[in-house]
């Protein structure tokens, strides 16, 4: 029962193996993801990642910060992966354990418990707003969810150089009139340029849009068109504008618009150099033979 | 121990110190699934699931969109973790049916409504010679052969380097079983390998 009885791995000692074997075998063995894709990857799941370090340090790290961690993780990932499931993580999967990330951080805490609550029923496009100050923070930024607010941009966060406790008051006035939100520019989520105003509440019309676009992805792929250029127009600085290239790109290649896509992709890469998104759509450029519709 | 500890004084600190050696080895001999973060986990494991994820059949160009939705359950079932297999086993067993879901779920979205997948194919990323790169797409293709059951098992075993009471744990399958889905896949892929040797040469 034990793996004594465990035949020999394959190999090149085994005898009567094809050298073709033997040499495949020895790439598959080698082929381990480099340190960029495991950093993508890190990035992505920056909310449990951090969250589950957070809880496990418990008292060290301040409750108030622990818990504005896990909001602004819903906030800007259950944006983020409404839509598309290009990069980041399909979204019915990520958002349900975001969400119980801010109630563990919240108990935790033992403070903000009645936040917490409020943060779990409240549909995306509140909870985007709730989410106005944090969401601002560029997703580089996320990962590192241990830190002191102070810690990020202070150019991109407005209120970033108050101490985390005096935030506790601005957060739970929430429900006051939109009015008070504005002041808080929104940034787009991969650059750390502040743009004008966007405000947060169209999050929700937004995914909707991209959402439905994809969705015509394999039947459609001239509508899906249509709604990323209805989108663009919509939407010219909306939060979603890089998952919006993504699908028209993954459209024009459906269509077999190849030149098209490639021309889009390289306006995507000048634009946002950094994107996660980047390399799936020069995976998607590169295809070789062109896709029958 | 203590020089001179005749009396029931010096006896009482040194049981409680001998309990909490006790404990202290308890806890490294079977580390408590409190005591594992899903960051540690993934700084220690993600390479090689991707790496599994891949030769499980999961494209290049999802593989990371997937290989996360596999720590996402991590961090779900971390807390029933019961600590009955390694956490490794525990953890590929996971890869495997992430894999299986989303082959799944591939199959639907990609390959009914067009004749190729798009983002297929990627350059290789090392400078492995042309003759290496080849061989390992013909191994590749010869993995695409087996069925999910065998391919599991021989991936397991081959390439991550399970023993085979890991990989039937992993795969919840009786030990003989997996044995004899091993011993399956490795003719369907020596099949394989020599028919690419007959076309190539």
């Amino acid at each position: 029962m034990s793996h004594e009885q465990d035949p020999p791995r394959w190999g090149a000692a085994t005898h009567g193996l094809p050298e073709s074997l033997v040499a495949g075998l020895e790439e598959a063995r080698a082929a381990l993801p480099g340190a960029d894709r495991l950093a993508r990857m890190r990035s992505g799941l920056a909310p449990l990642l951090t969250v589950s370090a957070a809880a496990s340090l418990g008292a060290v790290v301040p409750s108030s910060t622990v818990a504005q961690t896990a909001i602004s993780g819903s906030g800007t990932l259950a944006g983020k992966t409404a839509v598309s499931g290009a990069a980041g993580l399909s979204g019915k999967l990520l958002v349900p354990w975001v969400l119980v990330g801010g109630i563990v951080a919240a108990t935790v805490g033992g403070v903000v418990a009645f936040r917490s609550t409020q943060v779990s029923e409240a549909p995306i496009a509140s909870r985007a707003r709730s989410a106005v100050p944090s969401s601002a923070v560029p997703s580089s930024a996320v990962p590192s969810g241990a830190v002191p607010s102070g810690a990020v941009p202070s150019s991109a966060v407005p209120s970033g150089a108050m101490p985390s406790s005096a935030r506790g008051p601005e957060l739970s006035q929430e429900r006051t009139p939109e009015a008070a939100v504005p002041k808080l520019p929104l940034v787009h989520p991969s650059s750390a340029v502040a743009e004008p105003v966007h405000e947060a509440g169209s999050l929700a019309p937004e995914a909707r849009l991209l959402a439905q676009a994809r969705a015509q992805l394999t039947t459609d792929p001239r509508a899906t068109l249509r709604a990323c250029e209805q989108h663009q127009r919509e939407f010219s600085r909306g939060v979603l504008s890089q998952e919006r290239e993504v699908l028209a790109v993954e459209a024009l290649v459906r269509l077999g618009r190849n030149a098209e896509a490639q021309a889009r992709v390289a306006r995507f890469r000048a634009k946002f150099s950094g994107s996660p998104h980047l390399p799936r759509l020069e995976a998607l450029v590169s295809t070789q033979q062109p896709l029958k519709q | 121990m203590y020089p001179g500890s005749n009396n029931l004084a010096s006896q009482a600190p040194q049981t409680l110190d001998d309990a909490a050696n006790e404990a202290a080895s308890g806890s490294c001999v079977v580390p408590s699934a409190d005591a594992l973060t899903t960051s540690q986990l993934f700084e220690e494991y993600a390479a090689f699931a991707v790496r599994a994820l891949l030769h499980l059949g999961v494209r290049e160009a999802d593989v990371e969109d997937v290989c996360q939705e596999v720590f996402v359950v991590v961090h779900r079932k971390l807390g029933d973790f019961e600590g009955r297999s390694s956490v490794r086993t525990w953890l590929y067993g996971i890869c495997v049916r992430v894999a299986k879901d989303h082959r799944q779920r591939a199959h639907r979205r990609y390959e009914e409504p067009c004749a190729a997948p798009p983002g297929g194919s990627c350059a290789p990323t090392q400078e492995v010679t042309l003759q290496r790169s080849r061989a390992l797409r013909a191994f590749e293709n010869a993995l695409d052969q087996l069925d999910d059951a065998k391919r599991e098992v021989f991936v397991l075993f081959e390439i991550e380097g399970l023993s085979m009471k890991e990989v039937a744990e992993a795969l919840d399958c009786p030990l003989q079983t997996a044995y004899s889905r091993l011993h399956a896949a490795r003719d369907v892929i020596l099949g394989a390998m020599q028919l690419f040797h007959g076309g190539a040469s």
